[in-house]
């Protein structure tokens, strides 16, 4: 299992690779540099146009810079912010937290509504019961998250003290609302991943060994039928975790969040290329270790899927 | 379980059971009033071609008929209760305590997620006021009964074969010492060797702990090795029953018959095999009469037209069949002693 690890984590070589030079050429392909954007608050002369030119690195083909930039990158050094002049790494790991905290927030939002309301709707297949709770969930999903998000402020955060309006000084309290706003977000997919997974297990014979036995009908679905539907459960949760930890932009605007979303947008507004690159790779690797954990955690679940990493380096041997 | 009954007194009375599974378009009658007695420390075996109704009259005892089922009975007595009417914590209690079934299939009857002993230290901490460690211990010792040695306890069912898992799933039944045990065709999945195995354990632990079985099979060789009575069944009613004896040597309905003159005879290999010509009349469209009459040779023309008449032979030999209301009557199949 650790070799499986090991080698999944190699392979974030080549996407990191990929992922580093799509960007990079893309913040080519955008019209404008950091230089037009000065140009636009103050008149510079053509001289000093150059002259910051060079300072930033902006000359030399696409291919040039690239390759200098992951010179840098390869020793650990992910450049300074053309804007303020800071680490990109140290502005990143600045918002991280507060990332950190709304992801973790906001996945358990989900999991906490669609998890049941899932395992209820296979339970009452077919009945009123089961369409209502997937209407529900779909509302989730079909409401855009900044609306939901003005909508929270104006009826709970303006009525209901103690709950502010945005930040992220006041502790769990102003976590609340932007966790309900990113967390049913996510609900339609999970419960519907539930309750597909949930109607395959309760199907199958196991269950009945498990009922005549005597066991209470509810413990055997909670414990006996859901460990079995788990796997699409916590691969569809872990890749929404991936990508909230990556930023929730819409959210983190609409309650002046300090996270890593708002970070990469300004970034490219900005044109600020190392900010903007540097944080991406930073966003995929995020996304690649947790995708990687969710993995492992499977063998966790499953046993035979555990057999399954022990095997497959002898297969393809 | 308060009172142990005595070896030979009924254990369970079933009388006039019927399941029907009631569907959108049809309904499915699975099972059609059918009544049988289990004594203690006897096995009872139900034979009967795919479909007769034999796993669902199986599941009815433990009223675990899935989905749209519909079950009703006049009676289904189990160690002197009534099934029918248990509420949900009695039917708890009395599921894996007083009777046990062990599955057909037993490449899925275990859960996958599990270790073996987990799943039969379950039931055993269910129904018995035991610590975790001492269930644990138990279900070592319930393994080691049906021959995997304890140090199996903490693998999962992918790691066994398929006779292993059956003993494990034989295990978990047993676990608790139920006072009926059924076994719905517990060694179909398995190849021959594995399955006189199997079956000579099940005999053994059933001797020992002085069970009631229902053995629910498709073979008549297992019904001859294992049974003290036989039900014969077809189109969810039971068409004839008896002592093994009764219903092997003295055989008296066509189906029977038919279902005899279908194995290959061992003592004249160049015999031709005589299978029963048709297939079972569609549960969702029994006949009016008889159902086995399309396929019997002996069928006259009230065979269609009404059910068959009961026929006693003995105080234990019942055959349904209106063939014997006409005098002289007998079919091919010659009586023995």
């Amino acid at each position: 299992m650790l070799r499986y690890a090991i080698k999944r984590i190699l392979l974030m070589i080549p996407v990191i690779i990929g992922v580093s030079f799509l960007i990079f050429f893309i913040m080519d392909l955008a019209p404008g540099d950091i230089v037009d954007i000065k140009l636009a608050e103050e008149a510079l002369t053509f001289e000093e146009i150059e002259q910051l030119r060079e300072t930033y690195g902006l000359n030399g083909s696409v291919f040039t810079r690239y390759f200098s930039y992951m010179v840098n990158f390869v020793q650990g050094d992910l450049g300074t912010s053309l804007v303020s002049g800071r680490p990109v790494l140290d502005s990143y790991l600045e918002k991280m937290p507060a990332t950190i905290v709304l992801a973790c927030a906001s996945i358990f939002v989900s999991i906490m509504i669609s998890i049941p309301l899932g395992v209820y709707a296979a339970m009452k297949r077919g009945t009123f019961a089961d369409n209502a709770s997937m209407v529900f969930s779909f509302l989730g999903l079909s409401i855009p998250n900044f609306w939901l998000g003005l909508m929270l402020i104006i009826v709970v955060a303006l009525n209901v003290p103690g709950i502010p309006t945005g930040g992220f000084s006041k502790g769990i309290a102003s976590v609340i609302l932007p966790a309900i706003t990113v967390g049913t977000g996510l609900t339609a997919t999970l419960a519907r991943t539930t309750r597909s997974s949930m109607l395959d297990v309760l199907s199958q014979d196991y269950l009945r060994t498990e009922r005549a036995k005597g066991h209470k009908e509810i413990k055997v679905i909670m414990k006996y039928a859901l460990r079995n539907a788990l796997i699409p459960i916590i691969t569809i949760a872990g890749g929404q975790f991936a990508v909230t930890l990556g930023g929730a932009v819409l959210t983190e605007t609409v309650f002046s969040w300090p996270g890593v979303g708002r970070l990469i947008v300004d970034a490219v507004n900005s044109r600020d290329v190392p900010m903007a690159v540097g944080c991406i790779i930073l966003k995929s690797i995020t996304i690649g270790i947790v995708v990687l954990i969710v993995d492992l955690l499977y063998a966790v679940i499953d046993p035979r899927i555990k057999a399954q990493y022990g095997k497959r380096k002898r297969k393809q041997a | 379980m308060e009172d142990k009954k005595a070896l030979g007194e009924p254990v369970l009375v079933v009388e006039d059971l019927q399941v029907r599974f009631e569907l959108e378009a049809e309904t499915v009658s699975a099972v059609n009033g059918i009544s049988f007695t289990l004594k203690k420390g006897h096995t009872l075996g139900f034979v009967g071609e795919t479909g007769a109704g034999k796993t669902t009259t199986a599941l009815s005892l433990l009223r675990l008929v899935p989905h749209p089922g519909k079950v009703e009975s006049k009676k289904i007595e189990v160690c002197g209760q009534e099934v029918s009417t248990m509420t949900t914590q009695q039917l708890e209690k009395y599921r894996g305590n007083d009777i046990a079934m062990i599955f057909q299939d037993p490449m899925t009857s275990l859960n996958p997620v599990f270790t073996v002993g987990q799943q039969i230290a379950d039931t055993i901490l269910l129904h018995q006021e035991v610590s975790s460690s001492e269930a644990k211990k138990k279900a070592e010792h319930m393994l080691e009964l049906v021959g995997i040695p304890a140090s199996r306890e903490g693998e999962y069912p992918h790691q066994f074969s398929g006779g292993m898992k059956q003993r494990v799933v034989i295990a978990i039944a047993l676990a608790c010492n139920p006072e009926v045990l059924i076994a719905d065709e517990p060694t179909t999945a398995l190849d021959v060797t594995i399955q006189a195995q199997v079956l000579s354990m099940m005999k053994k632990l059933r001797d020992e702990r002085q069970m009631s079985m229902i053995m629910i099979t498709h073979d008549l060789g297992i019904i001859a090795d294992v049974c003290d009575e036989v039900a014969v069944m077809y189109a969810g009613r039971i068409v004839e029953t008896g002592t093994l004896v009764e219903v092997f040597n003295r055989t008296k309905h066509p189906y029977t018959e038919g279902l005899f003159n279908s194995l290959p005879n061992i003592l004249n290999r160049s015999a031709r095999l005589k299978p029963i010509p048709g297939l079972m009349p569609d549960p969702s469209n029994l006949p009016v009469g008889c159902s086995f009459a399309p396929r019997c040779k002996y069928a006259k023309d009230e065979c269609f037209s009404a059910q068959p008449i009961v026929h006693q032979f003995s105080d234990t030999h019942t055959v349904a069949c209106s063939a014997y209301a006409r005098s002289g009557f007998a079919i091919d199949r010659p009586q023995k002693k």
